[in-house]
């Protein structure tokens, strides 16, 4: 048996030669079993009488010992056939297995895996109806899953949206915030300049206003040296008419007094005269009143006329005496007065004119100063103006300097700034856009990703479906095979 | 298969010594046979395996050797007689059938006799006296699969087409075994007769690899699909290595496909991460890739790169 086994073992093809062997043997005594019960029955249904018994059993002894000597030796020959046969084969199994060892080596190996395959499969097949539901189960968990990951792929992919709105909106608050700084730099880079354009214009209009005010106040000067000629020519012109009209003005006294005085003495005389008439004419009057009271009084009137014209007489010598004395005296005394006014009036015009004169030298003294300080000032106002011209063209150089110096000190300074700003701007905005640049390509590397994977999402779909749809194809298959087989 | 010459000699050498010490040993003359198969030497192959049946009348895969012998010495009747013949040891066992049926149908792509351009299958002496008596046999026997192989190379040669032809055609294309270049030249010619079978996943899972000549990327990803649906791994690698082999490129679509296989049967190698790799880096990145991913990473069987880990930690793995 253990020979037999290990035969089996050692390969499909001896087991199966051995298994027909073995099972010829068997049908070959079974058949011979059967032969011998048939005939038993036969000869026990046919039994005869006693004498036939008797015969019939020798007879049947003969037969039957014939039969079962026959029977032995066809046994023991087909027995010791069947065996010689059988261990002929054996023997030569047994060679062929321990010649074709070797080469049965990897058959077994083969074999021993095929068995564990098997084994494994059965193991798996038995398995396999109850992993079917589970199976199901787990696709339909996994389809839940899969359904479950897109939620949440989309919610991420949503979230991710959202962020990169956010980010975009970031970056255009940041954008805009840099933009305003930007301007605002912009700006106050505009006003400095400006600022600048102003000082610069203000040193130029200040230059202007300067040279404006240094031609102003040369013409000023020039001015005030015309107006002081002018004034000097008006002094001298004041003066001389000041002399002619205090001449005019004095001979016109002059003139006027003496006129006035003989007027005044006409009238005063005239006056006399008048009055020297009225009391004439009074007297008449009188000496008519009288002339008629003395026509009454003829005598008396004669008389008295006569006494009046004798008074008149008197009064007329008198007067005439009178006049001749006052004429006298009065040409005296004018004569007197004139001499003493004229006197005087030389006096007065003496010293007038010594006045005039100590004037006009003053004048001319005050003109030669006046000339020379006007010539001082014309001087000095050169000078100053020279000054001012120097100290302008000196503040104009200053200031074209200083402006040149501000333009390259301020546009030094504003380089300096500007690039000191401008580096730290722009070391800030690279270190912003460092890491905007960063963000935005990690966010667009992410971007790209989720794209891809949105992008991905139809065929990822389709393959699920795909895979599900065979997956479920496959297992329908098996299972109609399973219920074909089992039909 | 063994094509290295080399080998194949030294085999022969010592299969001759073997035969030498064991003149009656048949399996010696049956694998002295196979290794001449290999190296064509068809005649002297079917030499050893008549040897082998002389020495033991019973041995089948020499029976199987001399069948195949014959065909690819185009003694086409002779190999369908012989199916006759030992049609009963054959079919004890389906191993055998199907060595028959791989043995049979490896020559019309290795043997070329049945090309398009092939002349013989032309000639009418051979129409008569191989074509003729094979036809009148299959109206006999219509399940000799030897017979049925031969005749279906030999419409495809000559690209006739009919129902009838169809039908060979058709039984020839659903048999397990068949040679995978044969099978894709049978789908053609029966797409060729009006019936298009690209889609039957029952046909594409029995290829064992991707077919030589002109198989087209369509199909290969059929095939593919069907081949990740079963368990077997052999299969599946084979398929995977062969593709790597004639440069075919996997789509996202199948490298998916075989990262979910993978995941089922509990494969976890390079080839996985390959696919992984490419998957994720293109966007697709679902649960089960970044599942594998991050698997194959705390399982030390690779070492994410920095951009493997990005987006891994992008998707909250491995962080």
């Amino acid at each position: 048996m253990h020979f037999v086994l290990g035969i089996i073992e050692g390969g499909s093809t001896v087991n199966y030669e051995y298994a027909q062997y073995s099972t010829i043997v068997i049908l070959l005594l079974g058949i011979l079993v059967i032969f011998g019960l048939a005939a038993l029955i036969v000869l026990l249904k046919n039994m005869p009488t006693k004498k036939q018994t008797d015969n019939q059993y020798s007879l049947l002894n003969n037969m039957m010992r014939a039969t079962f000597v026959e029977f032995g030796e066809k046994i023991d020959k087909s027995l010791k056939e069947t065996i010689d046969t059988f261990g002929s084969k054996l023997t030569g199994m047994a060679m062929e297995v321990s010649l074709s060892s070797q080469a049965l080596d990897d058959t077994v190996n083969k074999f021993d895996q095929c068995i564990k395959d098997l084994a494994e499969n059965m193991s798996k097949i038995t398995e396999f109806n109850g992993n079917l539901g589970a199976n199901i189960e787990k696709m339909n968990e996994s389809f839940e899953r899969i359904a479950e990951n897109l939620n949440s792929n989309t919610n991420i992919i949503e979230t991710n949206f959202d962020s990169m709105g956010n980010l975009s909106k970031n970056i255009k608050e940041s954008a805009d915030e840099m933009i305003s700084y930007n301007k605002q730099i912009v700006q106050d880079m505009a006003s400095i300049v400006s600022e600048v354009k102003g000082s610069v214009m203000s040193i130029k209009d200040l230059g202007e206003v300067l040279q404006s005010h240094m031609s102003l106040r040369s013409e000023e000067a020039k001015e005030y040296q015309e107006n002081i000629n002018q004034l000097i020519e008006k002094v001298s012109g004041d003066i001389s008419i000041l002399g002619y009209n205090t001449a005019t003005a004095f001979s016109k006294t002059i003139e006027e007094t003496t006129k006035s005085t003989s007027e005044k003495v006409l009238q005063d005389i005239i006056s006399v005269a008048e009055e020297i008439k009225g009391a004439a004419v009074s007297i008449k009057e009188f000496s008519s009143v009288l002339k008629n009271d003395l026509s009454m009084r003829n005598d008396e009137a004669k008389e008295y006329h006569q006494n009046v014209s004798r008074l008149m007489d008197k009064v007329n010598e008198e007067i005439t005496l009178l006049g001749e004395k006052t004429a006298s005296a009065f040409s005296l005394s004018l004569e007197q007065s004139a001499k003493s006014t004229t006197e005087q009036i030389e006096e007065d015009l003496s010293k007038m004119a010594a006045e005039i004169e100590t004037s006009v030298s003053g004048i001319k003294e005050l003109n030669e100063v006046l000339k020379g300080d006007l010539d001082t000032r014309i001087h000095e106002a050169r000078e100053y103006h020279e000054n001012i011209t120097k100290l302008m063209l000196k503040i104009s150089s200053e200031m074209s300097l200083l402006g040149e110096n501000t333009t390259e000190a301020f546009s030094k300074s504003l380089e300096g700034n500007g690039q000191a700003i401008s580096e730290k701007i722009t070391e800030s905005i690279e270190g912003v856009f460092k890491g905007f640049l960063s963000l935005l390509d990690e966010f667009k590397e992410n971007e790209k990703l989720l794209a891809k994977t949105i992008v991905m999402l139809p065929d990822q779909v389709i393959t699920y479906n795909e895979t599900a749809a065979n997956k479920i194809g496959m297992q329908l298959d098996e299972v109609k095979r399973l219920f074909r087989n089992g039909l | 298969m063994i094509k290295d010459s080399e080998k194949l000699n030294i085999l022969v050498s010592k299969y001759d010594s073997l035969i030498k010490k064991e003149p009656k040993n048949p399996k010696a003359y049956y694998c002295l046979g196979r290794v001449k198969m290999n190296l064509a030497k068809y005649k002297e192959a079917q030499e050893d395996f008549e040897k082998a049946i002389s020495i033991d009348p019973n041995y089948t895969l020499a029976k199987v050797g001399l069948i195949v012998a014959n065909v690819f010495r185009r003694r086409f009747v002779q190999a369908v007689n012989l199916y006759t013949q030992y049609r009963m040891d054959i079919s004890l066992k389906s191993v055998f059938i199907k060595k028959v049926i791989r043995g049979v149908s490896e020559f019309y792509y290795y043997g070329g006799y049945f090309n398009q351009k092939s002349r013989e299958i032309s000639n009418p002496l051979f129409y008569r006296l191989t074509i003729q008596p094979l036809l009148s046999k299959y109206i006999e026997d219509p399940g000799n699969i030897v017979l049925i192989l031969i005749l279906s190379m030999y419409y495809m040669g000559k690209n006739e087409k009919s129902l009838d032809i169809m039908k060979i055609l058709k039984i020839c294309v659903y048999l397990d075994s068949v040679d995978d270049n044969m099978r894709w030249a049978l789908l053609k010619a029966i797409a060729d007769c009006g019936e298009k079978l690209y889609l039957d996943l029952d046909i594409a899972s029995k290829f064992k690899s991707i077919p030589e000549p002109d198989c087209t990327d369509e199909y290969v990803k059929t095939i593919f699909g069907a081949v990740v649906l079963g368990r077997n791994k052999y299969t599946v690698k084979n398929i995977y290595n062969s593709m790597n082999k004639s440069g075919k490129k996997m789509s996202l679509n199948m490298m998916w496909k075989y990262v979910d296989w993978s995941w089922n049967v509990e494969l976890y190698d390079l080839s996985v991460y390959e696919c992984c790799r490419v998957l994720i880096m293109s966007g697709w990145a679902d649960i089960l890739v970044l599942e594998m991913m991050d698997k194959l990473i705390k399982h030390g069987i690779i070492t994410a790169t920095d951009e493997e880990l990005k987006i891994l930690k992008l998707y909250g793995y491995c962080t």
